[in-house]
């Protein structure tokens, strides 16, 4: 699965982020959560009791399920889908 | 944000608590509106003026127009403020986006704070690549992207259709759109389609172009499996009849890296029981849903409720409860004259009345007769999983009730089912469903989990006072 831009959407300006130490262009106002999927990265972390070997991506968008939690400039556990993306983000996804 | 006192507290800055902050603040309240949310307008005005398409919205323009205008001198709005509880005398503890706490100390509170999916779990629904249908809607709305160029849309209620068509019309393909129910399965009465016929238009037309483009329009069809290694390869879905039960050799598999799957919605009802307010499950009206009388009030004397935490009913229903209830708050703080806005309100109440009816026809899409349900639940195999965080089965909850654990506070404790970091944000209704199921109670006679402070995951500095 990897996603796109959709044609007639007004977009920001464009930002310059690192997603597991790869540069990755994106534009303000698109969530990191969106980003992640333009660029294929489904896979965002193992589940959490790690029961199973599955990884586990977003589900519900809407900050409820907590699925998306990445890793942002150095902190644990943000939301991609409740944080838009920013000029020199660092994110580092755990999905293996 | 510091602690701050205000007239009005609105929780939730969708359509409802938009349009009551709009009415009250015009009439001299000061208000606060606490929303979660990067932006607000709730999920149906999602990427505001920025998203593309959806202009023939009348809704979604006199909800933007709405928010742009609010009474800037009176109306304050605090974006990613969450409401992690309320204390009497109207204490609310609100966590900021920035990991800052503070309190809001108020002398009435809205609570707007909306609905979210409802799911029926299927074996594989825990892989990357399957997602909620309101996550596609967001994606799209919000950052203008589709997460992949070719979707499956299956699960049950027309929104299925809404959603197929949004993908659509952003450029994505969509194979087939698999639902369990069928758009007229349950043919809507004649009075109500006669009263809302250009909804009823409206969906009829969505199919239409959904078929024109190719998809595939499947009815009385349920996802049996989710199928993938790292992420979604491909989806199984399975023929079901009236009653639905599995019809024998109806396996088709489809190939799909990406699947939006959605079961209707449920009601955000967390912070109205933490509260105290009463509610009610209805199944008409989407589940458990907040009391209220035709003012909007709630149980609690000074508690109001608006959208769709009082019926599952969309956009147009929230604007109209909105309104209600603001006007309501205004009588109620005396800041309105018994005989003001008497024509609108009597108006207003009317619409309302329309809107529900069309609520309790797009519920019943989804919600299912009981031993429909129930059938449906027991024929899901044991390594189906309900609780995502926790990662509980369907199989250890057979074998808690097998024990003799029958409600959902012994569930949480005998399997810890609902007690991880989402605090059971997606599984709550299905564990409820699947106890119903099982012990053959009916959903209204299963008791909700009890909820505590702090209602929403919160980072332990936030709590302890710093930044995190």
């Amino acid at each position: 699965m990897s996603g796109m831009r959709i044609k007639n959407h007004h977009r920001g300006k464009r930002v310059m982020l690192t997603v597991n130490g790869r540069p990755v262009a994106a534009y303000s106002g698109e969530t990191l959560f969106a980003v992640l999927c333009t660029e294929g990265i489904v896979a965002l972390r193992p589940a959490s009791k790690k029961l199973t070997e599955a990884a586990r991506g977003g589900f519900c968008g809407m900050g409820s399920a907590q699925e998306c939690r990445v890793t942002i400039d150095g902190m644990p556990d943000r939301r991609a889908c409740m944080t838009e993306v920013r000029e020199g983000m660092e994110v580092v996804t755990d999905g293996r | 944000m510091d602690d701050r006192t205000v007239d009005v507290a609105i929780v939730g800055g969708g359509l409802a608590g938009a349009a009551a902050a709009d009415v009250l603040g015009r009439h001299g309240a000061s208000v606060l509106v606490l929303d979660d949310n990067l932006h607000p307008g709730g999920q149906y005005l999602r990427g505001g003026r920025q998203s593309g398409g959806s202009w023939s919205d009348r809704v979604r323009r006199r909800g933007l127009r709405l928010i742009e205008h609010l009474p800037q001198s009176s109306v304050e709005i605090a974006s990613r403020a969450e409401v992690l509880g309320i204390e009497a005398g109207f204490k609310l503890m609100v966590a900021r986006g920035n990991g800052e706490l503070s309190t809001v100390t108020c002398k009435r509170i809205l609570l707007a704070t909306g609905a979210r999916e409802r799911f029926i779990p299927f074996k594989g629904w825990t892989l990357p690549g399957v997602m909620a249908t309101g996550a596609f809607q967001i994606l799209i709305k919000q950052s203008g992207i589709l997460p992949a160029k070719e979707t499956l849309v299956a699960g049950a209620g027309l929104f299925l259709t809404a959603v197929a068509r949004d993908i659509q019309k952003s450029g994505g393909r969509v194979p087939a759109v698999l639902s369990e129910s069928s758009f007229f399965q349950q043919v809507p009465p004649p009075s109500l389609l006669a009263r809302q016929f250009a909804k009823f238009a409206q969906g009829g037309g969505m199919l239409g172009r959904l078929r024109l483009a190719g998809t595939a329009v499947r009815n009385g069809t349920r996802i049996l499996e989710a199928r993938g290694d790292d992420s979604l390869r491909e989806v199984v879905a399975v023929r079901v009849d009236k009653k639905g039960k599995v019809i024998p050799d109806s396996e088709t598999v489809y190939s799909a890296g990406s699947l939006a799957a959605g079961f209707g919605f449920t009601a955000n009802v967390e912070l109205a029981q933490l509260a105290g307010c009463g509610l009610a499950f209805t199944s008409q009206l989407g589940g458990w849903v907040v009391k209220v009388n035709e003012d909007l009030e709630t149980s609690v004397d000074g508690i109001h409720a608006a959208g769709e935490i009082t019926a599952i009913g969309g956009a147009a229903k929230s604007l109209t409860e909105g309104r209600l209830a603001g006007v309501g708050i205004l009588r109620r703080m005396g800041l309105l004259a018994p005989d003001e806005l008497k024509a609108e309100i009597s108006a207003l109440k009317e619409m309302r009345q329309r809107q529900m009816a069309f609520a309790r026809y797009f519920n019943s899409q989804y919600m299912f007769p009981p031993e429909y349900l129930a059938g449906w639940i027991r024929s899901l195999p044991d390594d189906v999983s309900v609780c995502r965080c926790e990662e509980v089965s369907l199989g250890a909850i057979r074998r808690a009730v097998a024990e003799g654990y029958d409600t959902p506070a012994a569930i949480k404790k005998a399997t810890r089912c609902g007690m991880g970091i989402c605090q059971g944000s997606t599984c709550k209704t299905i564990l409820l469903e699947v106890l119903s199921a099982l012990t053959g109670k009916p959903l209204s006679h299963i008791p909700l989990p009890s909820v505590r402070m702090p209602i929403k995951p919160t980072y332990l500095g936030t709590l302890a006072g710093g930044v995190p």
